[in-house]
């Protein structure tokens, strides 16, 4: 029997002590050799969420595939775990081989959403290493970051070695074979990091200097040495048929929130909204080969024996292949018993008709993402997608038996009026209508049930609305409450449900996402006041929060409801995404003007990713 | 045809719950291409049935499951594909064809469970645990209070436990099981531990280590002819 970190007792004492064996099926296990790389990588949130993920996995096979690296997982030990390791002091461990973190040579840490800032501190906390990149010494793992936070990493910079911007395909192995190459000439780790800052889309914070100007916007960000350049360019794989992929998933033992096989069929989106981050960072769209996914697919059901199997991109309805992909699938897990789960699916006939095969049409609902209530802030935003669309599809539906529909909108998007908001419930409303005008009372399953949710929009880098204004929480509130009376006074109220998310949490990500480094402060002090886990709204104190933030004089309000200037320099701006930063601003122009554009397949709108020489700018 | 699985689970598959050990067989019995049965409608699922649950942090020679099979090769293929989609710690030990019938499902016909009890060697030392089994055992009756949120209810543990015995340091237990009565093994060395001085529950000790469990094995019929779940039906 493997030695487990973690002696009897506890594992008897903490909820679901599965997640931190790390002997799932399709779990790694390498002999340790002389001379190996040892790279963890970090999902910074509990196991049951991290396991869902996708990009974790990617970079798993891919370094796994080299006999001279051994990658394992790691994911935050939940707070019942935390005290104990706290109290008995045990250091933080990988999952495989069930070994200190502090031992390895590199910690990659993933950054999917702003909320797991302090669980960053966590880790590094239990694991023994220095919060502070600058105070760690040449026992400490390379503490290495990525994922989509890193599209502006600056409030975390304090606390990374390296960050990786960009897709972990292309230059990986770089990073690791620079690691070898420095350690084989006895070179320490200071002199590592200047090295590696030459590989494209790496990032060391501590080789840039910032300044800032009275008026507190940052005066310079400049390189301090010559390895360092002026901007870190994101990495984009281009060819992805083919490409690293996890054909032999782990599986949980336990449950998690989504126990499935996930199928990436591309990257990146065609269309332009204004608002999202994704369809920027990732521009261009590539779409992987039909033939190569039903293939991984296969393998994918065989390897794991999952009953799952789940479509991923940004806007499945635009791969191009969409149609024989999804037939063929049918065809492929009818045999098998397996489901397929299609999110991010325009509703139209096809995948009507598809969703009918599928899904019970009782007990489940169709989805439109409108993301504005009026036709004129859906120009703003750019969502191409009209009332006249949404009412046709939804009559669709219900004609093939549907009478459950969900809206989803965001709440406090720029320009966005009084108007906006009444014409969010007009909208439901109209399709509640439509329901009963158009369907005969002896074919209506029922009364129609209609369920609308709306967030708070958080102005994110590297899209058109960086330059937006948030407003404060009291606003977003009294937003939200019109909306909610509105709801209340419809004809069809019984039939109408709407619920917003809170507010609390968007006032914080909106300071994390347009943060400087002046940022890092308040963070590690809210850590050191026993904050983590923001991301679940049971941990999350929004006052201690607020009140961290006065204690380090920091004003939320310069980040967040500060107009910024067109020439300010923006914390982020060293990036270079492939997509430019006059594209974003005629982008941004022409939705104060509430002039749509169109998406890359109507007509190219010269945002810049063409420089990378593929996907859809490259088509037809 | 309904086909009985015995499986043992050892090591760290301990700390595996039950219907984590489920999940871990309906992936495995696809991973395996068996042929096996689902139920109708717009979930189906496989047609599949646990024996009894086995607590957190036990090991186990005695596992069961039975499985509506639409088709099978030989028992030993059956096992040698079921072995192939298997993970460390985990194994199947045996097939077996079952009557059809409900009344042979593994979970309903239960009546005892066989296990075996380690102590930590440093515990063993400090106690004469052989003798004070056998003076614990020899009682006639052993009364024990059970309470629960509205009562407290007086059993006699003596009549559940129906064999045992020290050997080389480890005692095996022979207890009732099933629907009609039962009794842990936990709750049994609470009653030794209270009755024989040792100021620990079962619980704690079975919890901090101090004592581990493995079940060997569940069986079935009248407590004077029991058999092996394992052994009821007939060779693929
Ligand atoms: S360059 Fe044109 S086609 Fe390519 S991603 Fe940008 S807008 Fe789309």
């Amino acid at each position: 029997m493997r030695k487990l970190a973690l002696p009897h007792d506890v594992l008897m004492s903490v909820d679901k002590p599965a997640r931190y064996l790390g002997n799932e099926l399709n779990s790694v296990h390498k002999d340790l050799k002389p001379g190996m790389v040892r790279y963890v990588m970090c999902f910074p949130d509990v196991y049951d969420v991290g396991m869902c993920h996708l990009g974790l996995p990617i970079i798993y096979e891919m370094l796994n595939r080299r006999e001279d690296i051994w990658c394992e997982r790691l994911y935050s030990p939940w707070p019942d775990l935390d005290r104990i390791m706290r109290e008995r002091h045990i250091p933080l461990f990988a999952l495989e081989s069930q070994d200190p973190v502090r031992d390895f040579d590199f910690l990659g840490i993933t950054l999917q959403y702003e909320m797991c800032y302090t669980n960053i501190l966590q880790v590094l906390d239990l694991a023994g290493i220095p919060l502070l990149a600058k105070d760690r010494g040449e026992d400490d793992p390379i503490v290495i970051g990525g994922g989509p936070c890193t599209y502006n990493p600056e409030p975390v910079a304090d606390f990374f070695d390296m960050f990786y911007i960009g897709e972990a395909e292309t230059n990986m192995y770089d990073v690791v074979d620079e690691y070898k190459a420095a350690r084989a000439k006895g070179l320490g780790r200071r002199e590592y990091l200047r090295r590696a800052a030459s590989i494209p889309g790496i990032y060391v914070p501590s080789l840039y200097d910032v300044t800032y100007g009275e008026d507190g916007t940052i005066a310079s960000f400049t390189p301090n040495c010559p390895e360092a350049p002026a901007k870190v360019k994101r990495v984009v794989e281009m060819n992805l048929t083919g490409s690293y992929y996890p054909e032999k998933p782990i599986v949980p033992f336990m449950r998690i929130i989504q126990d499935r096989v996930t199928l990436e069929i591309m990257r990146g989106c065609i269309r332009g909204c204004r608002f999202c981050q994704a369809g920027s960072v990732y521009k261009p769209q590539r779409e992987k080969d039909l033939d190569w996914l039903m293939d991984l697919a296969r393998r994918m059901l065989d390897e794991t024996g999952q009953e799952e199997i789940c479509l991923s991109s940004l806007s499945s309805s635009d791969y191009s292949q969409i149609e024989p992909l999804i037939r063929g699938l049918i065809d492929e897990c009818n045999r098998r018993m397996v489901n397929i789960s299609l999110p991010s699916l325009r509703i139209d006939e096809f995948s009507l008709e598809v969703m009918k095969l599928l899904t019970d049409v009782r007990s489940s609902s169709v989805t439109f993402a409108p993301e504005a209530g009026t036709q004129r802030l859906r120009d703003v935003i750019n969502k191409g997608l009209t009332e006249e669309d949404i009412l046709d599809g939804a009559l669709a539906a219900f004609k093939a038996g549907w009478n459950k529909v969900k809206f989803y909108f965001m709440l406090g998007q720029p320009t966005e009026t009084r108007e906006d908001l009444l014409g969010l419930v007009d909208l439901c409303e109209k399709v509640a209508m439509k329901y009963y005008d158009e369907i005969p009372k002896e074919e209506r399953q029922g009364r129609i049930q209609i369920n609308a949710s709306s967030s708070f929009f958080v102005p994110k880098p590297f899209t058109p609305f960086q330059w937006a204004t948030m407003l404060h929480k009291d606003e977003y509130l009294e937003r939200a409450y019109i909306v909610k009376d509105s709801f209340k006074n419809t004809r069809n109220s019984r039939a109408l449900h709407y619920q917003y998310n809170d507010a609390d949490i968007t006032i914080l990500e909106g300071i994390f996402a347009r943060g400087d480094r002046r940022i890092a402060p308040a963070i590690l002090a809210a850590y050191k006041k026993g904050q983590i886990y923001d991301a679940w709204s049971e941990y999350f104190n929004y006052d201690l929060w607020m009140e961290t933030f006065a204690e380090c004089g920091i004003d939320v309000d310069f980040y967040n409801v500060r107009a910024r200037s067109l020439d300010e320099i923006l914390p982020w701006d060293f990036i270079d995404t492939g997509v430019s930063k006059s594209f974003l601003r005629r982008e941004w122009e022409k939705a104060l003007r509430g002039e749509v554009s169109p998406n890359c397949r109507e007509k190219c709108a010269g945002c810049g990713a063409r420089v990378y020489g593929g996907g859809v700018c490259l088509e037809g | 045809m309904k086909v009985r699985f015995r499986f043992s689970k050892e090591g760290e598959t301990c700390y595996l719950g039950h219907l984590d050990m489920m999940r871990f067989f309906q992936k495995a019995i696809r991973r395996a291409h068996i042929d096996i049965a689902y139920s109708q409608g717009f979930n189906p699922h496989q047609i599949l049935s646990f024996a009894s649950p086995l607590g957190l942090g036990m090991t186990s020679q005695g596992e069961y499951f039975d499985a509506e099979l639409k088709s099978c090769g030989s028992g030993r293929e059956l096992l040698e594909a079921i072995n192939g989609a298997m993970t460390e710690g985990i194994r199947v030990l045996g097939v077996r064809r079952i009557p059809d019938e409900g009344k042979y499902n593994a979970m309903a016909t239960l009546t005892a469970c066989s296990y075996a009890v380690s102590f930590d060697e440093s515990f063993a030392a400090e106690y004469d645990l052989c003798g004070m089994w056998q003076r614990f055992i020899s009682r006639d009756s052993i009364p024990v209070t059970k309470k629960t949120k509205t009562q407290t209810v007086e059993t006699d543990l003596r009549p559940l436990i129906l064999d045992s015995g020290f050997s080389s340091g480890r005692l095996r237990l022979l207890l009732a099981a099933g629907s009609v009565e039962s009794v842990k093994a936990v709750a049994v060395l609470s009653a030794f531990f209270e009755s024989s001085g040792i100021p620990l529950s079962g619980e704690q000790a079975f919890k901090t280590g101090t004592v581990r469990i493995e079940r060997l094995d569940q069986f079935t019929g009248d407590k004077d002819k029991l058999i092996s779940l394992g052994e009821v039906g007939e060779e693929i």
